[in-house]
């Protein structure tokens, strides 16, 4: 709590002193005033009120204990700015004004107890349930007020100096991606120095960049309320400086303090260290980079092949534009080392190749991706996935994946030993109407197991067809536009696998309808719909009978300032529940604040952008979110 | 009037509780907890017991197969398998537990069974010794013997199987998480590491490595 509360209050007292300093003093001489300063204030907070959402497993502590809870999660972003200089901060608070308990919780187990083969007594049962409630709810619905991030900057034309939070994408995703992705609800930055500089030689434009410092996602995950605590045996040295203020492994009669971050419950976050730099050279219509960086652990939170090593990772880029501007080609070639304390885990090193090119030879635009990546890991967090599932899929890099955005079909490490790659073409057929496909194809050696040494055996291997066609209208009428897509995906094992049903090598089938169309209908009013509706099989993995889902959303836009929806969900897997329904309204009053209100269900599913996913919780309740800036 | 800003005070000041009534049928006595006939071992180390490396494992009983295929797998011929049995601090049979869990919805889970045969077929000359629980169905209900047996069978299991309906497992790790391996040093019922998901290239390199070790008198 005392490093919190320092923390803050060292905020505002560099704040204010910051703001202070730019005050002329009454008593000298009048003299230039400089730059202006500038302050930009940006509020966004949510209200949540999550009641039942149906998902009771007999037996299943979760599915008690993320039932009838509340928060209040607030996002105050300040930045002041003088000229070259920048200062910010964002500072987090969430204040749980309900949550279950771990009595309750077992209480509803037990009365709910599925009558099965077990022996165990009622009252037993009862206990030990309690004890795995009050497991889950240690780190969930925890009170919490950190500075997310803090950054201070110097900008010139032809250099920058940061220190604090500040982003970074290196080699395609491939050797560093640092970054925000409101899609995703994530906000990854490295706290601690980045500097660049550019010069020219000649006609060519030279930029030189470092970084290094602790890597810093967000602590709070609002979908469940579970947050990442970091203890003082992960936040020795320097990272005390960086972690200073963050959100704090706790004890409880359930999860007592452990000797070491690695033995408590709570602690779920050992601070990753990162050092990376690039060399990027401008000559024109080409451009070259060299690129890397090196994560370097603590001891593995989850000792699994990627969280227990140190990652090395180098790249060289090219990029090609033609002439015209009409065509361009990128590649990128990497290569990756994992080393461990434990040397019998050790493994060759791994390399990865990405080439994306396309060239517009109106009325027809093609574009062509391939990969070819062999050992090529994601930098994934060292959290403990055990204790903070919602976190399992922080990662510090994102290699390309060659596949359309949406797609979140690619299963186990699918990405890690894949070869392939997909080729789309766009076809204008009139003004304002036009016709796209694409047609993928991979080999993995990953989906079926782990695989991480990457054993390219035929037994191994999963052949992966994607395609797709659509229509895109932009009519005259600028408010309205559709995009509708037909598409399907076939992943079949090289060899039959033994399934609960016999030997088969299907191993996931899928075609889909997905719709964007926004049709205006005179005066203020515009009519939105939206949907995604699939047709899933999937027979080495659940063992289910195929099934359909999907959901649908009606809107109607009144002028900039109101927004009104509904929408219905689905989903026939055997697994309850099936439908959900739920309403959106938004207004805003201006272009700088906003306000809207959820009511309803809406289910927890596997969201991917461009290849990095996260799991999203369902939530059944209301949520209110608002937003301010001035 | 007068009662209101006493009330507000009693509110601020955390008067009153939620703590939710507790049925009488699920209050009990201590020996309650007493296990099985065929799970109780005497002399299985005593508490504290936790769930995370470093602490020792409680004493878990369940109901299952020792040694599916080798009789019919049925009811009747399921019987009380607890941890107990593997506790060998004379390390005259067993070096190392491998508990492990799966659920028939769990796709990592029959990634992992796929090779868990082979796996145990090597290293249980070597004191190996495993046991896996079965938890859960294809709709998340508890798994029951049909459950068991089915996976049994497509799996060719030969080490044993047991049902974990009650998901006593849970103590570990979410179900959301399976498979859980857990590896507990046989000699002492510590728990040395905990794996989620499917970890195959750490949990046998690991495991080897140990042995190996112990083989050598490390």
């Amino acid at each position: 709590m005392r490093f919190r509360w320092a923390a803050l209050a060292a905020t505002l007292a560099w704040s204010n002193a910051a703001v202070a300093a730019d005050k002329p003093d009454p008593g000298a001489p009048a003299a230039d005033p400089g730059p202006p300063v500038n302050v930009e204030l940006t509020d966004a907070t949510t209200v949540i009120y999550a009641w039942n959402n149906r998902n009771f497993a007999s037996g299943d502590a979760a599915t008690v204990a993320d039932d009838n809870w509340g928060v209040w999660y607030n996002r105050l972003h300040a930045q002041v700015t003088r000229g070259a200089f920048r200062f910010g901060f964002r500072l987090d608070n969430a204040w749980f004004y309900t949550s279950p308990n771990p009595t309750s919780g077992a209480v509803e187990l037990s009365e709910h107890r599925a009558a099965t083969e077990s022996t165990t007594p009622l009252p037993v049962y009862f206990r030990q349930k309690e004890q795995e409630v009050g497991q889950e709810l240690s780190n969930r619905y925890i009170n919490w007020i950190y500075p997310a991030k803090i950054y201070a900057s110097y900008s010139e034309r032809a250099y920058d100096v940061t220190v604090g939070d500040g982003y970074a994408e290196l080699g395609h995703g491939m050797v560093l991606s640092v970054r925000k992705r409101d899609e995703l609800s994530s906000d990854d930055t490295v706290r601690g120095v980045r500097a660049s500089g550019e010069m020219r030689v000649g006609d060519a434009r030279v930029r030189l960049m470092a970084l290094g410092g602790s890597l810093n996602p967000l602590r709070m995950d609002e979908g469940t309320g579970r947050y990442l605590g970091v203890d003082a045996s992960v936040t020795r040295g320097w990272l005390a400086v960086t972690e200073a203020g963050m959100p704090r492994a706790i004890s409880t009669d359930f999860s007592p303090q452990g000797t070491a971050c690695a033995t408590t419950r709570t602690c779920t976050y050992a601070p990753d260290r990162v050092v990376a730099g690039s060399l990027t050279a401008d000559l024109g219509g080409v451009s070259l980079a060299t690129q890397g960086s090196m994560l370097v652990r603590q001891a593995a939170l989850h000792p699994d092949a990627v969280r227990s090593a140190d990652i090395a990772t180098v790249s060289e880029s090219a990029t090609f534009a033609t002439h015209d501007g009409r065509g361009g080609l990128a590649l990128d070639v990497a290569e990756q080392k994992l080393s461990y304390a434990n040397a019998a885990l050790s493994m060759p090193a791994g390399y990865g190749v990405y080439a994306t090119g396309s060239y517009d030879f109106s009325p027809l635009v093609v574009q062509i991706e391939g990969r070819h990546y062999r050992r090529l890991f994601p930098l994934y967090a060292n959290v403990n996935i055990d204790s903070a599932r919602e976190f399992s899929q922080v990662a510090w890099s994102a290699p390309p994946t060659t596949e359309a955005q949406y797609i979140d079909t690619e299963f186990g490490n699918f990405a890690t030993c894949v070869s392939g790659g997909r080729g789309r073409a766009d076809y204008a057929l009139v003004r304002g109407v036009s016709a796209f496909a694409w047609v993928g194809y991979w080999q993995t050696f990953a989906e079926l197991t782990p695989n991480e040494r990457c054993d390219t055996a035929r037994e191994l291997r999963n052949d992966v067809a994607d395609l797709a066609a659509g229509v895109e209208l932009r009519p005259g009428d600028a408010r309205s536009r559709a995009t509708i897509t037909l598409g399907g995906r076939v992943d079949e094992s090289a060899v039959p696998q033994p399934t609960l049903d016999g030997p088969t090598r299907a191993y996931y089938r899928e075609a889909y309808l997905r719709y964007d169309v926004v049709q205006a209908l005179g005066g203020p009013f515009a009519l939105e719909l939206h949907g995604w509706h699939r047709r899933r099989h999937e027979p080495l993995g659940p063992q289910l009978p195929a099934w359909w889902e999907g959901e649908h959303t009606t809107g109607l836009d009144v002028g900039e300032a109101w927004a009104f929806a509904f929408g219905a969900e689905y989903d026939t897997d055997i697994r309850p529940p099936t439908t959900y329904f739920n309403g959106t309204v938004r207004y805003k009053p201006t272009s700088d604040s906003s306000i809207g209100l959820f009511v309803g269900q809406r289910r927890g599913a596997l969201r991917c952008v461009g290849g990095v996913c996260r799991v999203v919780p369902g939530l059944e309740g209301i949520r209110l979110d608002a937003s301010v800036r001035f | 009037m007068r009662a209101a800003p006493v009330a507000v005070a009693a509110l601020l000041a955390g008067c009153g509780t939620n703590r939710p009534e507790i049925p009488a049928e699920l209050l009990g006595s201590n020996g309650d907890s007493s296990l099985a006939a065929g799970c109780d071992n005497p002399s299985y180390p005593g508490a504290p017991f936790g769930t995370d490396p470093g602490s020792t494992v409680v004493n878990t009983c369940f109901r299952g197969w020792a040694a599916p295929g080798s009789m019919d797998d049925t009811d009747a011929t399921l019987e009380d398998i607890g941890f107990g049995a593997f506790y060998d601090p004379t390390h005259k049979h067993y070096e190392l537990l491998l508990v492990n869990s799966a659920a028939l919805w769990c796709a990592a889970c029959k990634a992992e069974h796929a090779t868990l045969g082979q796996h145990y077929a090597d290293l249980a000359p070597r004191g190996l010794a495993l046991v896996s629980a079965l938890f859960q169905n294809n709709a998340g209900a508890p798994a029951d013997t049909d459950d068991l047996k089915l996976w049994v069978d497509t799996f060719d299991v030969k080490f044993p199987m047991v049902l974990d309906p009650d998901y006593q497992l849970g103590a570990y790790a979410s179900a959301e998480t399976a498979p859980l391996n857990l590896l507990v040093d046989a000699r002492t019922m510590q728990i040395m590491d905990k794996w989620v998901g499917d970890q195959s290239s750490v949990i046998w390199p690991t495991i080897e490595d140990e042995l190996t070790k112990r083989e050598a008198g490390e």
